[in-house]
């Protein structure tokens, strides 16, 4: 049964991305713009899937399975069920870096130092998140981090957003921020897709460990897998997915929290199995988000960081609410 | 016998306090060793310096002929095996998936040699049958077995066990001792700290007495559990009665 369902999973992530590839305002035949780009006939069809919704769909599908991921390692990292890169403040630290980067105008120097800047943020977000738990243990201890360090980084950027030179410029970065995979073409694949590459095989090469850290920090040492071998490499792994994903999408909240808890009653809670199932999970729940943000008849298009937190809210209650009866 | 554990004048300070001051020690197959002292007295503190989980300031410790730190991890986790004083579980893992973090440090829990040394864990501390069970509504008595059962799983040669009998009643404390006893009749050393002097009299090859992170007494039982070192190490006024292999306290502590 096992065997089965995590292909099972990858297929209902090809199923919603072809279904993200029909989706948005303008009526395209998918197949027919398919057939164009392979027979290289120009039609407006081919340049709309070429140019919009391939890159979006591709997004989409990167971002989630990036978060997902990240979510899953830095619960089983942390040994907290409410550990994910939104909620702890890494994704809002990787968003105040590469906003700091778009406000002096560095991205237009070189491409890549958007993504260095997000990376960065979520490194060192992560970092001090991993120092605060260990001299402060427990999940409470952990989410007033979390929140202290949201406040702190949002309240930066905020500052930094009211110095913007426009108000066109101020709207591009508040949109950005809100989390969203809309407009965007292929260099922004790109972008990510190296950093997220990275990431994942540095995160899925730390599942041995993640299991023996199940057993607590000693006893994973005594088993041959002391945390201080494996610590960079989950903190670069986790950086490397966020912060690429901030970079291109911005702050998509409440996937990295969602994806794993939902996967634990399909899988089980071991976190090695997580990780590999948390990936289709992640893109299967942003590619799902993200047909629904363009059916959902608003006059704007609802961003897609606004309809995960949306869900994401009441999930984190109810998850607390969950953890505070079994007390 | 050959001694697979070697360790010699480790000292481990904090700035608190000496943790472990000036400690030797020598381990060697099918020989149960049992750590006893007052709390405080630095038994699980010599138990990580052996296990290698923290460094010693001086001193060395040498398993299976060579230096601790020489072994990588994984080897190091396949000889030997920690069972800490309070095991922790942040996951809701059956039985089973506990028993199979034993075979970590083997990197073959899915392959036929790994799945044959769970099974055998598993029945060697009759848990066998809640295999399925889920690990966190398990009674003290059940998780300690399962946690014997995921040590003795990884096969290791040298066997660190803090306290395994706290918390535990006296059937469930003799099957634990039984078990470890068993593994020393099979060529394993074990190395084991109690609380329980009686327990530690009637299952230990050899005992060693610390006091303020120092060796008080190491032998046989007889030579460490004197009234002398008993009034010094813990204040009571108590004798080892050599027929019944037990210690008898005929006076409390001072108040």
């Amino acid at each position: 049964m096992m065997r089965v369902a995590l292909p099972l999973l990858w297929l209902l992530v090809l199923v919603l991305w072809l279904l993200e590839l029909a989706a948005g305002p303008a009526m395209v035949d998918v197949l027919s713009a398919l057939a164009d780009w392979i027979g290289d006939n120009d039609s407006v069809a081919r340049i709309i899937l070429q140019e919009v919704r391939i890159p979006r769909a591709l997004l989409a599908l990167l971002t989630g399975a990036s978060l997902g991921i990240s979510g899953a390692a830095l619960q089983g990292l942390m040994r907290n069920p409410l550990a994910s890169p939104d909620l702890l403040g890494i994704s809002q630290t990787a968003a105040l870096l590469a906003v700091s980067v778009l406000y002096f105008g560095w991205s237009a120097q070189a491409w890549w130092l958007l993504p260095l800047a997000a990376l960065l943020g979520a490194a060192l977000a992560v970092l001090l998140l991993l120092q605060l738990t260990r001299k402060l243990p427990g999940t409470h201890a952990l989410i007033l981090a979390g929140l202290a360090l949201t406040a702190l980084t949002s309240s930066l950027t905020t500052f930094a957003l009211s110095f913007a030179p426009n108000p066109y410029a101020l709207q591009e970065a508040y949109f950005w921020l809100l989390g969203s995979v809309a407009n965007r073409n292929l260099t922004d694949v790109w972008i990510a897709l190296p950093f997220m590459l990275v990431g994942t095989m540095l995160l899925l090469g730390c599942g041995r460990a993640l299991d023996a850290l199940s057993l607590g920090e000693d006893t994973a040492a005594s088993l041959g897998f002391p945390l201080a071998h494996y610590r960079w490499r989950l903190i670069i792994g986790v950086a490397c997915n966020v912060g690429a994903a901030v970079a291109v999408s911005g702050c998509i909240g409440f996937v990295g929290l969602i994806v794993p808890h939902l996967l634990r009653s399909l899988c089980g809670a071991q976190p090695s199995r997580l990780l590999w199932w948390s990936m289709p999970g992640g893109a299967a729940l942003v590619l799902l988000a993200d047909v629904l943000v363009q059916q959902i008849p608003t006059g704007q298009e609802l961003q897609l960081g606004v309809l995960t937190a949306l869900l994401g809210g009441p999930f984190f209650l109810l998850l607390l609410l969950k953890q505070w009866s079994e007390r | 016998m050959s001694t697979l554990l070697h360790a010699s004048h480790l000292l481990w300070r904090t700035p608190e306090s000496l943790r472990v001051d000036d400690m030797s020690l020598d381990i060697a197959a099918g020989e149960v060793i049992g750590i006893i002292g007052p709390n405080g007295a630095g038994k699980s503190s010599l138990l990580k310096l052996l296990a290698g989980l923290q460094q010693p300031e001086r001193g060395s410790v040498v398993l299976a002929d060579k230096p601790l730190a020489q072994h990588t991890p994984l080897a190091r986790g396949r000889l030997l095996g920690y069972l800490e004083q309070r095991p922790v579980l942040h996951w809701p893992f059956s039985v089973q998936q506990v028993v199979r973090l034993g075979r970590l440090p083997h990197g073959d829990g899915d392959t036929a040699s790994g799945i044959a040394a769970v099974a055998a864990a598993l029945a060697q501390c009759d848990v066998q049958h809640y295999a399925t069970r889920s690990f966190l509504q398990l009674s003290e008595g059940e998780k300690m077995r399962v946690n014997l059962a995921r040590l003795l799983a990884g096969e290791p040669q040298v066997l660190l066990v803090d306290e395994p009998t706290a918390s535990l009643d006296p059937a469930r404390q003799h099957e634990v001792m039984a078990l470890l006893r068993q593994q020393a009749r099979i060529g394993r050393a074990v190395v084991v700290t109690l609380h329980d002097l009686t327990t530690a009299a009637r299952y230990c090859d050899r005992l060693l007495l610390l006091q303020h992170g120092r060796v008080l007494a190491a032998g046989r039982n007889v030579d460490v559990l004197t009234p002398a070192l008993l009034a010094q190490a813990f204040q009571i006024v108590a004798h080892f009665d050599t027929t019944t292999s037990t210690v008898i306290i005929s006076d409390p502590p001072p108040v």
